[in-house]
């Protein structure tokens, strides 16, 4: 990991280089130079933010220090006394990383501190080892990637096979770094994802979360088995069957925000029952792809440190934080088409994170995991 | 440069766009409402949504057009958008026999579970690789010919017939015709001050 990099372009200038590359702009497109985060995504155009930019990146900074001082205090309650200045190279040597993330307690995800702090943010060079921890699925990646290398060699359903082939070259094609080389790698986890999961096989809108952990980790040299555990606890603990054959449970959860806005967002609910907008046009792409095919980057990424802290109960919460950051201009609309344009364009808009995740988890009343689960069962039962 | 067409009013005709996954269906949708094309279009997750008001014999219609997911576990959310449609597209693609399979099982199922006023065409789409070519033209002329469909062929990336295809759906609707707004007039005016170049492409 080049967490020097990373830490230099957040100090030396203040506000971290933005790359601007023109693109050939033919004359039926718009004449905007592409401009892409750090991550090699299109950013949204954010010129004239860069102070704001600078502010975000100086608050991040500020909370990574909270983090390493988290880290020095479970230290110390195992007799480890350390600075909190040392332990960003404690986490990228493979094996102090383990004993510092061994001093955590069993019952670390239940804390309360921990849960701010990761609501806060995790910092971007602790992501690779955050989210597999707080995804359990550390052990796996310590028996090393045999598993995951039989997976990716062992026979696929030709019908699987060529609608993965289908997707890989049109999932972030606009991508910096994209090649023929980062295109097998995504192929070569969702053909192990495929095989593992068989009652999935390969469900269209998943290229979209693989693509994206393959990038936020690109400088992991296990990338690929670290992306196949991480979106293996996705499915297989952390979200209801979103990809499965039939897409019921997913269809669910969108009948399931729909009540939930009528709770919560009701104007807004009003509003698109008054223009017949179905819920599945707004938020089946969110739900599938996870909101990474939606959001900004960061933005995703601080949605993607809640979804494996908090897991499934994020994702409404996340939607209905977009739609009321969004809202007066949503009921500004006045029709479909309009109502359309927005919740197809506003959410890659959603470039302030704090903004976002403070209005999903404190402006939007109390969310029980009771109430979802009652209005799952409800949707079950009146489901066809 | 305007052209103000005679029309006294706008036809509401409500779109789908239906075919197997990567055959084109965005691709044609947005070669049509903005005449762009990108060959790396992204896969559409649930459905999307676009309208493009037209003039063809000086009646207006404007078209809201449903462009759906092709992928088969996405089939069962597609009823909703083709319940109601004045037409449904269609989209194979010419180099892959399958995708003409499944424009089949889609008249078939429209026919079973849709509206018998839902009028159909039939675009075998990326024509400009017909050296690639898996599917006759015979042969798919002659299928639409049995079913009544229209049938033509299409290349979004060259736009070779796409807007000749939108364009030819309001002679197949049935007489009766669609919701009126007087108040859409305007609109009729202000699309047709940019036409779009309709010259068809090449192949």
């Amino acid at each position: 990991m080049n967490m020097a990099d990373a830490s230099e372009a957040n100090t030396e200038e203040g506000i971290p280089p933005i790359r601007i590359q023109e693109d050939d702009a033919s004359e039926n497109e718009s004449v905007a130079p592409v401009v892409y985060d750090e991550y090699g995504f299109v950013a949204p155009y954010l010129f004239g933010k860069e102070f704001w930019l600078h502010r975000y990146r100086e608050r991040q900074d500020a909370h990574a220090l909270k983090w390493d001082k988290y880290f020095v205090h479970w230290a110390a309650k195992t007799g480890w006394h350390i600075s909190p200045k040392e332990v960003p190279a404690l986490l990228d040597d493979p094996e102090t990383r383990k004993k510092l993330l061994a001093c955590f307690p069993a019952s670390i995800r239940g804390h309360k501190r921990y849960k701010r702090l990761i609501r806060g943010g995790i910092p971007a060079q602790y992501r690779p080892i955050l989210w597999p921890h707080l995804a359990m699925v550390d052990d796996r990646l310590d028996e090393g990637d045999k598993y995951y290398v039989k997976l990716t060699q062992s026979e696929l359903d030709p019908e699987v096979a060529s609608a993965i082939e289908l997707d890989l070259a049109r999932t972030f094609s606009n991508h910096r770094d994209v090649s023929p080389e980062s295109r097998s790698e995504v192929r070569r986890v969702l053909h192990a994802l495929a095989v593992r999961h068989q009652f999935m096989g390969y469900c269209q809108g998943l290229s979209y979360p693989t693509a994206f952990i393959l990038v936020i980790l690109a400088s992991e040299e296990d990338r690929e088995n670290k992306t196949f555990w991480l979106i293996s606890a996705l499915i297989d603990r952390m979200l209801p069957n979103y990809y499965s054959s039939d897409l019921k449970h997913v269809r669910i959860d969108v009948a399931v925000l729909g009540q939930l806005c009528e709770i919560h967002l009701p104007k807004l609910a009003r509003h698109f029952k008054k223009h017949e907008v179905e819920w599945s046009l707004v938020c089946m792409e969110w739900f599938m792809c996870l909101f990474v095919k939606s959001l900004p980057t960061e933005s995703s990424l601080r949605v993607w440190d809640l979804l494996f802290s908090e897991h499934s109960k994020i994702i409404f919460r996340i939607a209905m934080g977009i739609l009321k950051v969004h809202h007066d201009d949503i009921l500004g609309a006045g029709d479909l088409e309009e109502i359309c344009a927005l919740l197809h364009g506003r959410p890659r808009q959603t470039f302030d994170a704090d903004e976002l995740i403070n209005v999903a988890l404190h402006q939007m009343g109390r969310l029980k995991t009771a109430t979802i689960q009652r209005l799952r069962v409800r949707e079950t039962a009146l489901y066809n | 440069m305007s052209q103000l067409h005679d029309v006294s009013s706008i036809h509401d005709c409500k779109i789908v766009l239906l075919g197997d996954s990567g055959v084109g269906k965005s691709s044609l949708v947005l070669r049509f409402v903005n005449n762009t094309f990108s060959p790396w279009q992204e896969s559409t997750i649930g459905a999307s949504f676009l309208t493009k008001t037209i003039v063809v014999d000086d009646m207006a219609y404007k078209y809201q057009i449903w462009d759906t997911a092709g992928q088969e576990k996405y089939h069962t959310l597609i009823p909703m958008y083709y319940r109601d449609a004045s037409a449904a597209i269609i989209v194979y693609d010419i180099t892959k026999p399958e995708t003409f399979d499944a424009v089949k099982a889609w008249v078939k199922e429209l026919r079973t579970m849709g509206s018998p006023d839902t009028v159909v065409a039939i675009a075998g789409n990326k024509c400009d690789l017909a050296e690639n070519r898996a599917v006759a033209v015979e042969s798919a002329q002659a299928y639409a010919d049995e079913i009544g469909a229209l049938f033509i062929e299409t290349s979004a990336k060259t736009a070779e017939n796409v807007p000749e295809m939108f364009r030819r759906i309001p002679a197949m609707l049935p007489a009766s015709v669609t919701s009126t707004k007087a108040d859409d007039l305007v609109l009729v005016a202000a699309a047709t001050d940019k036409p779009n170049s309709e010259s068809g492409g090449c192949c």
